[in-house]
């Protein structure tokens, strides 16, 4: 299988259906994948082909619900649509909130179904592609000396060279020769830049 | 010590108010001394002490008294401490926690507005008696209604002080109608005067005089009988053993009884009884009794008395049974004077008079004879007695033998020669009339019974001259007197042996004698029953009506039979038949009445529970609208009630002598006759004759349906048939609206069922539509292509047949469910039953996470049901079942259901949850109507799936499971 391309995983317990809306997602051009129950899916995954999940909420063992809440956990969020045949309120709002992309009732018209898959494929799409520039930008933060990141986390708050070398001990100019090496291992040209990259990485100014 | 323990003699310290011997108080501790020391079981010791302060004041200068009464009973353990009257009883109240603690006291005399029973104390109890005052003053003025001045006796104590403020309120309502007259202010010597000197239409109440205005004490009724004598008007008082000393009489306060029931208390406190505990209702005046010489010393009419009064002191004396005799003698005596005076003076009819006085002597003679009339003259100075021949011959004296008072005395029994002698003595000295019974012994040395009565007469200077006497032989009377002694010591005998209860009574109404049978039923003593005793024993509902039926009966001198409630020795009530039969001597003289009692306690109550039981049949009879009709063997109506108008039309006299087909619808005709020919010449019925169900035709040719049962009877050679026929139309018909209800509330429930299955339901519908229209758009998809994958096509197509049949099956399920209907009996298959439930609660099972099984035995025999109605009970267990798990963790939330058989050929399904359980006395009641645990449950779940279940012969139960949770079992009876 084409690692780019992405795969519709359908899990429903109800066979008809289940072989039913595999056969319409392929009929639409999408790589379709079934699984039985929850149990099975998870047994199963393939964390790294993009795609979504397409689950019905009631299901014998762990319920579409279940199954959104484990993959909230993983690394590598797959978004969710529900497609099932009687959605009560509070159920819902519980699974929009936890992050559904689309919450279904059967049966359900091809659009619709469409323009979810749709949405939630690109939805998978921009979150890997954030991840693996983060992925990227943490890799170069792992040049860093511990005494680089120190001086980071200072130059990041703001201070100047002299105070950050009375507050680590050293020389304004050990301080000079350790940003000139961190800008050039991050790939930066100015502090500007460096502050945006450390918060993209979630480093904490110095107070 | 031990020896000790057992008490020996109990003590009893008696406390007077005022002294021994002052009334009323000192009257009740005498019969209380005298019955307590006859019932106690070990002898008594009476210890008494007079509170002699009481006089003068009540509550100062007491010290001194107290320290005599420690004195007294130093180291004497008393058993029970009992105060006479008010004054006594309050001094006790004061001291006996420092004189006598832990002794028992019962106050005794006092009426019950000085003693009041909040006021006791611990370990103490009373015996109070009632004054009825104003009662008092209604029976002067009954007696005596001209009475316009009432003089009240009254003393001057603390006590009469209290008594006078009580007076003076109680009599209020009676001022205007009468004048009161206090005379507490007065010394005894100024109230005799007073009352000696009473205006006209005046009465005396003797109230009380224990202290007079000048401090003197007046002891027992010595006061009483002094003012008797000298006042000039009736007197009145309160208390019965003042009768007889000169009060005329009223409702009085019976004393010895007082005495006796304080007695009675006490033995009960010293055999153990606690004081504290016994609760006594104060002692009333009893039924009114009257003296009979002062009604007839005031003139006062008997009829003046109110009803039930009883006369006492009514004297049965000589000279009132032979006053005739006597009359009759002087009469004689008189006539043959006047007739000596006649021949004296008229010579000329001398001969006539001599003739006369023959006969008048012969009269005499023979009026003696009768009689056995004496007369006779002592000349006391002289000392010679003269007597008639007749009183010769009576004594056996010589006709012209002198007789001295000895010679006479002489002639006399020797028992009775000194209380003669006295008898004459004690004549001489207070004058007047005398009389006197004696015994002579006669030459023969037989003896006859004499009684005589006479007078003394006096010269100026009241020295006695002459004795004169009539006497008279009342040998034959003594000999009756002592034969009836006799009798009645022999009727005793057999009176008391009798199983019955046996009463007498005199001609005063009052009774005289009660069996051993009588008493020992109530338990009473004789001297309590006496007179009218007896009625307070009377249950008080049948009291009045007792009397009543006795005194009518007794005035008529006729028979009676009563029955009544008696208390028994136990206190309980008990039915008497008293028959009662008025007693006559041989001459016809009324002497009474005698009665005879049984108890009837039992029969009464079985006459109870029968009239009960008729009146039962009585309202059914009438109400009964059951045709009861008889015919002959040749089914011709020989009677038939008139119920028959209300259930076929007809009246009776219609009917009668018609055959009995007229009642029946045609096709039924044949049938009877054909039934009866063959019963009567074979004895073979056609059918039961019990409670068989038949169709009848009304008068207007409406068939109505009938429940009838048949009996025959045989009158000589004739052979009738009874038959009772019930028209059970209406019943039949409300039978049918009950089964149309119960059809109609099974389909409410299975609509409610429904709407809770309906999530379920949605999503078991949407799933095949779902995957149907998935289908058609993908089959789109695909036909847009230049080369369509047929097989793919037809795959589809496939799955969208089997969907639609899936969405018809979910809806087909529901339409059952749905529909109104009615029971529809088929042969069903347990296992498919089961199966479709479970389908049905699948998706609810699903989102409860309940875990559903089932364990259905293999080969089970097919039962015979209504599917849809089976499955509805099923569905209603098991969606239950869920409801029960819900407070569960979802990994025990399993609901088992099972088939199985039974051992007696039925087939048992069961739905066992590990819930909660059912509270114990819901086992039962969760399959009443309404009963519901769940918040939003309508109740009628369970009760639909009983009726269901009974309704097709099973039976539905619940248990609790031993591992927790509940079991819902039912049968279902195999095809």
């Amino acid at each position: 299988m084409n690692s780019t391309q992405p795969i519709v995983r359908v899990v429903d317990d109800d066979a008809s259906f289940r072989s039913a809306i595999s056969r319409l997602l392929r009929a639409g051009g999408y790589a379709v994948q079934t699984f039985t129950s929850a149990a099975e899916f998870l047994e199963r995954l393939d964390p790294h082909t993009p795609g979504c999940v397409l689950a019905d909420l009631r299901m014998p063992g762990q319920s579409g619900l279940d199954l959104q809440a484990l993959l909230a956990k993983a690394d590598n969020p797959t978004p969710v649509i529900f497609l099932t045949g009687h959605g009560d309120i509070p159920t819902t709002v519980r699974a929009m909130r936890q992050g559904a992309v689309d919450f279904l009732t059967k049966p359900v018209q091809k659009q619709k179904l469409f323009d979810s898959v749709k949405r939630a494929l690109a939805r998978n799409a921009r979150e890997r592609e954030q991840r693996a520039h983060l992925r990227a930008l943490g890799d170069r933060l792992d040049t860093l000396t511990p005494r680089e990141r120190e001086v980071v986390a200072h130059v990041v708050s703001g201070k100047l060279n002299k105070q950050i070398a009375a507050d680590l001990g050293t020389t304004e100019r050990t301080i000079k020769a350790h940003r000139a090496g961190i800008m050039k291992k991050l790939a930066v040209q100015s502090v500007a830049e460096l502050v945006r990259l450390a918060q993209e990485l979630g480093i904490q100014p110095v107070p | 010590m031990s020896a000790a323990e057992a008490p020996q003699v109990r003590r009893v310290l008696i406390l007077h108010s005022f002294g021994r011997d002052f009334a009323p108080f000192s009257a009740v501790a005498s019969h209380f001394r005298t019955e307590l020391a006859r019932q106690s079981p070990v002898p008594v010791e009476f210890s008494e002490a007079s509170l002699e302060t009481a006089r003068v004041t009540e509550g100062e200068s007491e010290r001194p008294f107290v320290e005599y009464l420690r004195a007294l009973l130093a180291n004497r353990k008393l058993d029970l401490v009992a105060p006479f009257g008010a004054p006594a009883a309050h001094f006790m109240q004061r001291y006996r926690a420092r004189l006598f603690p832990g002794t028992p006291m019962l106050i005794g005399g006092a009426d019950q507005r000085r003693v009041r029973d909040e006021n006791l104390g611990a370990n103490s109890t009373s015996v109070t008696m009632r004054l009825e005052l104003s009662a008092i003053v209604e029976n002067i003025l009954r007696v005596l209604p001209g009475t316009k001045n009432i003089a009240v006796v009254l003393g001057n104590s603390p006590l009469e002080k209290f008594w006078l403020a009580e007076l003076r309120r109680e009599f209020q309502p009676f001022t205007g109608r009468v004048n009161f007259v206090w005379l507490n202010e007065l010394s005894f010597e100024e109230m005799r005067k007073r009352l000696a000197a009473l205006q006209p239409n005046s009465a005396i109440l003797y109230a009380a005089l224990v202290v007079d205005a000048a401090g003197v004490p007046h002891q027992q009724e010595r006061a009483l009988q002094v003012l008797h004598t000298e006042s000039n008007a009736p007197i009145f008082g309160a208390f019965d053993n003042q009768l007889g000393e000169g009060i005329v009489g009223g409702a009085l306060i019976p004393i010895q009884k007082a005495g006796f029931e304080t007695a009675r208390v006490a033995n009960g406190i010293m055999n153990g009884e606690s004081a504290g505990s016994i609760r006594t209702p104060p002692l009333g005046p009893g039924a009114p009794v009257y003296d009979w010489r002062e009604l007839k010393r005031w003139g006062i009419s008997e009829s003046r008395l109110p009803p039930g009064s009883t006369v006492r002191f009514k004297p049965q004396s000589v000279w009132e049974q032979y006053r005739w005799y006597i009359i009759g003698a002087l009469t004689i005596i008189l006539v043959q004077a006047v007739l000596i005076g006649g021949f004296v003076f008229q010579r000329a009819r001398r001969r006539q008079a001599q003739a006369e006085l023959s006969e008048s002597e012969e009269r005499m003679s023979l009026a003696a004879d009768v009689g056995r009339l004496g007369l006779w003259m002592w000349d006391v100075a002289r000392d010679e007695i003269w007597v008639t021949q007749e009183d010769r011959a009576l004594f056996s004296w010589g006709e012209s033998e002198a007789i001295s008072l000895d010679r006479f005395i002489e002639t006399l029994h020797p028992d009775d020669r000194e209380p003669t002698r006295e008898a004459v003595h004690r004549a001489l000295e207070s004058g007047g009339d005398y009389r006197f019974e004696y015994r002579v012994v006669l030459s023969d040395g037989s003896m006859r019974w004499i009684a005589a009565r006479g007078r003394v007469e006096y010269d100026a200077r009241r020295k006695p001259i002459h004795m004169r006497s009539v006497s008279l032989d009342i040998t034959d009377r003594k000999r009756a007197e002592e034969a009836l002694r006799e009798s009645e010591a022999r009727f005793r005998v057999v009176a008391n042996t009798a199983p019955v209860m046996i009463w007498m009574s005199g001609t005063d109404k009052l009774c005289t004698f009660f069996n051993k049978g009588w008493i020992d039923f109530t338990g009473r003593a004789m001297e309590q029953e006496l007179g009218n005793g007896w009625a307070e024993g009377v249950h008080r509902e049948d009291l009045d009506r007792c009397l009543e039926v006795y005194i009518n009966s007794f005035d008529a001198r006729q028979e009676f039979a009563m029955e009544y409630r008696l208390r028994r020795f136990d206190g309980e009530y008990c039915w008497i038949l008293d028959s009662g039969v008025p007693r006559f001597e041989s001459n016809g003289t009324f002497l009474g009445y005698i009665g005879s009692c049984i108890d009837i306690t039992e029969r009464k109550r079985a006459e109870e529970v029968l009239r009960q039981s008729e009146e039962r049949y009585r309202t059914l009879a009438e109400t009964a609208t059951d045709v009861i009709v008889t015919m002959d063997q040749n089914s011709t109506i020989l009677f038939v009630n008139s119920a028959v108008a209300r259930v076929f039309g007809y009246s009776s006299s219609e009917l009668v002598g018609r055959k009995i087909t007229a009642l029946m619808p045609e096709p039924l005709r044949q049938r009877h006759e054909e039934g009866m020919r063959r019963y009567l010449e074979t004895g073979v019925k056609l059918l039961s004759w019990d409670a068989v169900s038949f169709s009848g035709l009304h008068k207007s040719g409406r068939e109505i349906s009938l429940e009838i049962s048949f009996a025959e009877s045989r009158v000589g050679e004739r052979r009738l048939f009874t038959g009772i026929m019930r028209d059970v139309t209406e019943r039949l018909q409300a039978e049918l609206e009950a089964a149309r209800q119960r059809a109609e509330l099974a389909h409410i429930a299975r609509v409610s069922t429904m709407g809770e299955l309906a999530t379920s339901l949605a999503h078991e519908l949407n799933q095949p539509l779902g995957a149907i229209l998935s289908n058609a758009e993908a089959a789109e998809l695909f036909l847009e292509n230049d080369q369509p994958d047929l097989r793919e096509l037809r795959a589809i197509l496939a799955d969208i047949r089997k969907d639609d049949q899936r969405a018809a099956d979910v809806i087909r399920r529901m339409r059952a469910l749905l529909s109104r209907r009615e029971l529809e009996l088929k042969v069903v298959a347990v296992e498919e039953l089961i199966e479709e439930a479970v389908a049905m609660t699948k998706p609810d099972a699903l989102v409860r996470q309940v875990k559903v099984e089932t364990e259905v035995a293999s080969n089970l025999p097919r039962v015979r049901g209504d599917r849809v109605h089976l499955e509805q009970v099923l569905l209603n267990l098991m969606l239950n079942g869920m409801d029960s798990l819900n407070g569960c963790p979802a990994e025990q939330r399993r609901l088992v259901v099972r088939a199985d058989r039974t051992g007696d050929g039925t087939v048992e399904l069961s739905v066992r949850d590990c819930g909660h359980g059912i509270p114990a006395d819901g086992l039962t009641k969760v399959f009443e109507p309404f009963y519901s645990t769940k918040a939003k449950g309508m109740g009628m779940g369970l009760a639909i799936s009983r009726t269901i279940v009974e309704a097709h012969g099973g039976r539905i139960w619940a248990e609790n499971n031993p591992d927790g949770g509940a079991t819902f079992r039912f049968t279902l009876l195999t095809a």
